[in-house]
């Protein structure tokens, strides 16, 4: 299975990072294996080995889909600013608070579960 | 005596390589800070502990041992050059040489710590300043409410905690090639040094105003970069610096023209003027003579006492002091050139060109310091030289009409011209203000008119010479001492 990629975009970074903080603390409360993803160092940075607002999924347990999904859907509902972008190799599906009827957010649910199933 | 003491570290080199890149210039910022901060002249730090590429345990070490060691009325100081990295619960973790990224939390240095080593210590005064990656993220809610109920408990509310993160908890701070420092350390020195970091006419440079100035600057020298502060307990001005006193071509023009008016006015002698414009033309003027040739522009000093401290120093007219600035600087290469006259800090040294305390103060605790020293006023303020010959004329004054003048005429004849004499002397040479000059006619008069009349009913004879010169004694004290007691501006004028 390929990493799952979760980015989150629509507010300033630190608001952001700071965030994806908080989405990482949920994902590896819930048994999956996330971490920051690998950021690019710009020569003279004293820092920026990591992507603060991207979350890189690598292993997802039984049970963990309906969590991450979980995880997710509060995210939408929490901050309408945020845009959320999950993405494997091959699929990416983005999606906002402010752009999404709740009537499509159940086709979403399902292209993300695609991503993460495949 | 309070203390000031520092720790610096500055780390370009990682045993744990692929995790963290070599840096170029950390060690440079560590060791420039450090210069800065044991220069007597600039930062007077009694105790700089400089760490360059150390391993956690000696910053966690050298960090506890000056939190711990530090007593009220002391001020102590974090500087971190290096890479910051963020823990996967977002907490700021300090990388030093022997960091293991996979073992963050065992092999950094984690801020916790360092507030928990801060929340403890008995210092004042206590400021960290991380030019590191995510620097903000060392500010958390959780650390504020720590420190400031920490603070409470213990009741001590003079305590102030600073801190300056080079950048937000999401950024990069970065290091700028062409200038071979980090962007905030950059800032920081160039502010001091130059004297561009504005704010109060302290002789101090606060942690704020450093803060204020770095959060301007840093963004132009680092694109997405944004230095961020905190403080509490501001009741105590962090002092991170001794300021650079400057003058700049406007100013230099309007002191021009107040000198040129003062002398046409003849508030100031030919001599003085002369030596002012020559030492402004030739930019030989040290911190002093710039401070007071601000505080006359200002109008804190008066043209007399200004024309008599002036002449005084004048170090400019030996020679003593250098052209254009930095001299205390000739290692850095950074410093900043401007347009503006800066100075040389060698000949700044103000307690020693007074005699005075080597610590640090401002000119009003030098002066309330002199006022303890009789002597050392005497010399310094010539105002008692023209108060003792009066008085000596007095007591004669007085002895003399005890025998052949009446209470009235005694007023007449001498007590009266002798006091506006005095106020004419005092006020014009601008040795004591209006105000101060007519307390102590009014009083002598009064004393004069009411003590005659008792020694001439109560006929002393062959004692009014003694009762006459311990009268005369006594008067001269308290004018003195009113005259050395009043407020600042008359110790200004004095």
């Amino acid at each position: 299975m390929t990493d799952v990629i979760l980015r989150l975009t629509g507010a300033d970074s630190e608001y952001l990072s700071e965030l994806a903080f908080e989405i990482l603390a949920d994902l590896n409360a819930e048994g999956l294996e996330a971490r920051h993803a690998e950021g690019t160092r710009a020569l003279g940075d004293k820092g920026g080995e990591i992507d603060l607002t991207t979350i890189v999924i690598s292993a997802f347990s039984t049970g963990a889909v309906t969590a991450f999904l979980n995880i997710v859907q509060g995210l939408i509902a929490r901050d309408k600013r945020v845009a959320i972008e999950v993405s494997d190799n091959e699929k990416m599906v983005k999606f906002d608070a402010v752009n999404t009827q709740p009537e499509a957010m159940t086709e979403i649910l399902e292209s993300l579960h695609k991503i993460i199933r495949d | 005596m309070s203390r000031r003491l520092a720790v610096v570290v500055g780390c370009n080199d990682f045993d744990d390589a692929g995790a963290f890149a070599a840096l170029d210039f950390a060690v440079d910022d560590m060791i420039a800070v450090a210069q800065l901060m044991k220069d007597s002249n600039w930062g007077a730090f009694d105790e700089v502990c400089q760490l360059p590429n150390p391993s956690s345990q000696e910053v966690r070490k050298n960090v506890e041992r000056i939190a711990r060691c530090a007593e009220n009325g002391d001020m102590i100081l974090v500087y971190f050059s290096g890479h910051g990295k963020r823990d996967i619960d977002g907490t700021l973790k300090l990388i030093t040489s022997d960091t293991e990224a996979d073992l963050l939390g065992a092999t950094s240095v984690a801020m916790e710590e360092i507030k928990q080593w801060f929340n403890i210590s008995r210092a004042s005064s206590k400021a960290i300043i991380l030019d590191c990656c995510y620097a903000g993220a060392a500010s958390d809610n959780k650390f504020k409410d720590n420190v400031e109920s920490k603070l409470a408990e213990i009741s001590r509310e003079s305590s102030g905690l600073f801190l300056l993160a080079a950048s937000s908890s999401s950024q990069s701070a970065k290091e700028i090639s062409e200038k071979q420092q980090g962007a905030l350390t950059h800032c920081i020195l160039e502010g001091i040094q130059s004297g561009a970091v504005g704010g109060g006419d302290s002789e101090w440079v606060t942690a704020s105003d450093v803060a204020s100035y770095v959060k301007n600057e840093v963004p132009r020298v680092s694109t997405g970069q944004s230095p961020q502060s905190w403080e509490s307990g501001s009741r105590v001005s962090i002092r991170l610096a001794k300021r650079v006193l400057t003058l700049n071509d406007e100013i230099r023009m309007n002191i021009s023209k107040l000198i040129s008016g003062l002398f046409a006015d003849d508030e100031i002698t030919q001599e003085v003027k002369a030596n002012v414009e020559d030492a402004l033309q030739r930019n030989k003027l040290d911190q002093l003579q710039i401070k007071w040739l601000l505080d006359l522009e200002k109008q804190k000093l008066k043209p007399g006492p200004f024309s008599s401290n002036w002449v005084q120093h004048s170090p400019a007219a030996d020679g003593g002091a250098v052209e254009i600035a930095s001299d205390g600087l000739e290692n850095n290469e950074n410093s900043a050139q401007t347009d503006e006259v800066s100075v040389d800090q060698s000949d700044i040294d103000l307690e020693e060109e007074l005699d005075i305390d080597s610590d640090p103060s401002s000119e009003i605790d030098i002066l309330d310091r002199d006022r303890g020293n009789f002597g050392r006023y005497w010399s310094k303020y010539t105002h008692a030289y023209y108060i003792s010959p009066l008085y000596l004329f007095y007591i004669y004054a007085l002895y003399s009409f005890f025998s052949t003048l009446t209470v009235v005429e005694g007023m007449v004849f001498y007590g009266i011209p002798v006091s506006f004499l005095a106020i004419i002397i005092w006020t014009r040479r601008r040795i004591v203000t209006v105000n101060e000059a007519l307390v102590c006619t009014i009083a002598i008069s009064v004393s004069a008119f009411l003590s005659t009349g008792v020694f001439v009913r109560l006929e002393f004879g062959d004692k009014a010479n003694l009762a006459a010169i311990g009268y005369g004694f006594i008067l001269f004290v308290f004018v003195v001492a009113s005259a050395m007691s009043n407020d600042e501006d008359s110790i200004h004028s004095a």
